[in-house]
């Protein structure tokens, strides 16, 4: 059975670029120049785990992992902007949403999101960032 | 008053003593698995700064500065397992010399850590969502 990894990737970043008020965002192994001053978000896929749900032969497996969003603002500004970015990805991401995609084979796939927090702030000159790590899981 | 316990239930308690030790070693086990095997990997430096402590504080720390980049992965998360399944070993065991049983006195942490005191490892968090997963996988 072929993964589903690309469908889950796609699910989720659709999923946050059609979140409003959100700035730019800067995907995976694509050139992004940032411009000091300029808030931005930065996606990364980490897929965790996938293991069969149950016993027996082709099983239907389990798909966990984490989709990272580390939001960004000028340093120096206070953390207002990046707090406001990671409430509106909290807000959309929020624990028990349901996120649905349709691929273009016409494969609909429903992932869960298991459960979506914040970490501390930090610097990244000259930006200050906010990560937000969403747990999400799908049977498949 | 005294209370007398039987020699067969004093058996079958350190049994359980045991089989607790054996679950919670491999417990820990598998979460440095996966702490090496999620580990980034470049000169090595963040991989090799991973310790299983009773406190927070020390450890290994290793700098990435002037070494050698694009390190074999393999062999960096190698030496780095050996590293913290003898950190275990010695934590969890109680027979271990070092370990909770010292000359006839226990000492029992409240907790341990598993820890990373390479100086670039929050930028490598931030970079990788290392710790992000290590929670998705073992809360």
């Amino acid at each position: 059975m072929a993964s589903i990894y690309r469908d889950l990737r796609a699910a989720l970043e659709t999923k946050l670029a059609a979140v409003s008020g959100i700035p730019a965002i800067s995907h995976e192994n694509v050139s992004y120049d940032r411009t000091t001053g300029t808030s931005y978000v930065e996606t990364s896929f980490l897929p965790t785990a996938r293991r069969p749900a149950v016993r027996g032969l082709n099983p239907q497996q389990r798909y966990d992992g984490v989709f990272r969003v580390v939001c960004y603002a000028a340093e120096g500004t206070g953390p207002g902007a990046a707090d406001e970015i990671a409430d509106k990805v909290l807000e959309a991401f929020e624990a028990t949403t349901d996120v649905s995609y349709t691929n273009s084979s016409d494969e609909t796939f429903v992932v869960s999101i298991d459960y979506a927090e914040r970490e501390g702030g930090g610097l990244d000159t000259p930006f200050y960032f906010v990560p937000v790590n969403i747990g999400f899981y799908i049977y498949n | 008053m005294g209370v007398s316990i039987s020699p067969a239930l004093n058996k079958k308690i350190r049994a359980i003593d045991e089989m607790a030790e054996d679950a919670i070693e491999r417990k820990l086990l598998q979460i440095a698995q996966d702490i090496v095997r999620l580990s980034p990997v470049d000169t090595g430096a963040f991989v090799n700064s991973w310790s299983f402590k009773d406190n927070p504080m020390g450890g290994r720390r290793k700098s990435s500065r002037g070494k050698p980049r694009q390190q074999l992965a393999s062999s960096q998360r190698g030496k780095s397992l050996n590293n913290l399944v003898n950190d275990i070993i010695t934590a969890v065991e109680l027979g271990s010399t070092r370990g909770p049983s010292r000359a006839d006195l226990q000492v029992s942490a409240a907790k341990y850590y598993f820890i990373n005191g390479a100086p670039h490892a929050k930028y490598v968090d931030l970079k990788s969502g290392f710790s992000a997963q290590i929670r998705n996988l073992h809360g």
